[in-house]
């Protein structure tokens, strides 16, 4: 079976899981950008979880340490193989999109971590009672409880924020569709976080075999990184799509 | 490194599960317990630094005050059709 398959697979059956709906276990997060919000979510969402406790002003020992062991075990593997929101993403860019591609600068990767640093942790801390932290834009949020809640009955009554919510996630689908994995390149908190921990995980990216300069793994790369040249670096959401030329494999290094 | 790295995270986690308790509304709660009413903002940070549930436990709604009708809120009760609601974000 085809690597892509057993991704796409790997994604819905981790979709399931975490969007389960007859089972809550909300003390806990799952390392996957999800909304705990979601009427069938089963675990918390790290970033909300980080968000709230900023909020509130205590240090989230698990959350940090579940973050620590994905990140240290494997980077941003749970970004390419587990994350809800990036299955989202995957699908929308199988969508035919009639040549509309657009190769972002690389320079605008580091949006990221202004994203964290602002919208996770300084906002929350400095103001507690502020609405604008980074759920209140989540794309996901929209997409997994702003969307069925509304369906549901169950509204903020902010019609404004709701149009608010639609437009973002709406721009979200039209830049999956041109750019592939464009939220997680540029916006997504959690890949920030994990992202610095690709160069020392476990597992990680590494020649098999000598490359010939075929350029099939750059082609293939739903980030826009060139992997012979970048091999390990923050943006590789370890899909290992790259892996189909045969000079490339994951494993311990 | 990877070690080292590895022990670190797995300790935050130990730590908390063994030491770390919040004084929530007079009860020493575990982290774990912060992080699943944090999922429905029912819980907030007092002016003396403690947390406090704003969704009052099963067993007090039983036995809390009905709500004045008028819509009033008298000072030390609670509506008894309080419950933990989904932030629909």
């Amino acid at each position: 079976m085809k690597k892509i398959k057993i991704r796409f697979i790997t994604q819905v059956v981790s979709l399931g899981g975490i969007d389960f709906y007859f089972f809550r276990l909300k003390s806990l997060c799952v390392p996957a950008l999800n909304c705990h919000s979601c009427p069938a979510a089963v675990f918390a969402c790290p970033v909300g979880a980080l968000v709230n406790f900023a909020g509130l002003r205590i240090f989230p020992f698990i959350t940090i340490g579940i973050l620590g062991l994905t990140g240290i075990i494997a980077g941003r593997f749970v970004c390419g193989w587990i994350c809800p929101f990036g299955l989202f993403q995957d699908v929308l860019n199988r969508v035919p999109s009639r040549g509309v591609s657009v190769r972002l600068p690389q320079k605008l990767n580091y949006t990221k971590y202004a994203v964290l640093a602002m919208f996770v942790f300084a906002i929350p801390v400095l103001l507690p009672s502020s609405n604008y932290t980074f759920c209140f834009f989540c794309p996901a949020g929209t997409l997994q409880s702003t969307i069925p809640w509304s369906l549901m009955g169950v509204t903020s009554g902010d019609n404004a924020r709701f149009a608010m919510r639609l437009s973002i996630l709406a721009l979200v689908a039209l830049l999956a569709i041109a750019a592939g994995r464009g939220f997680c390149r540029l916006f997504c908190p959690l890949g920030a976080i994990l992202s610095f921990f690709n160069r020392i995980s476990l597992f990680r990216m590494r020649f098999v075999s000598p490359c010939n300069n075929c350029g099939i793994c750059a082609r293939k790369c739903p980030v826009g990184i060139d992997p012979v040249k970048q091999m390990n670096t923050r943006d590789c959401i370890r899909c290992l799509e790259c892996t189909d030329p045969p000079h490339l494999k994951f494993g311990v290094k | 490194m990877f070690f080292v790295l590895f022990v670190f995270f797995v300790g935050f986690i130990f730590h908390s599960l063994v030491n770390v308790r919040y004084d929530v509304s007079g009860k020493a709660q575990s982290e774990s317990y912060v992080l699943k009413k944090s999922t429905t903002h029912s819980i907030e940070r007092n002016r003396e630094g403690s947390f406090v549930d704003t969704v009052r436990p099963e067993s007090s709604l039983d036995t809390a005050e009905p709500l004045v009708e008028t819509g009033i809120v008298v000072p030390g009760k609670q509506p008894a059709e309080i419950e933990e609601q989904p932030c629909p974000t």
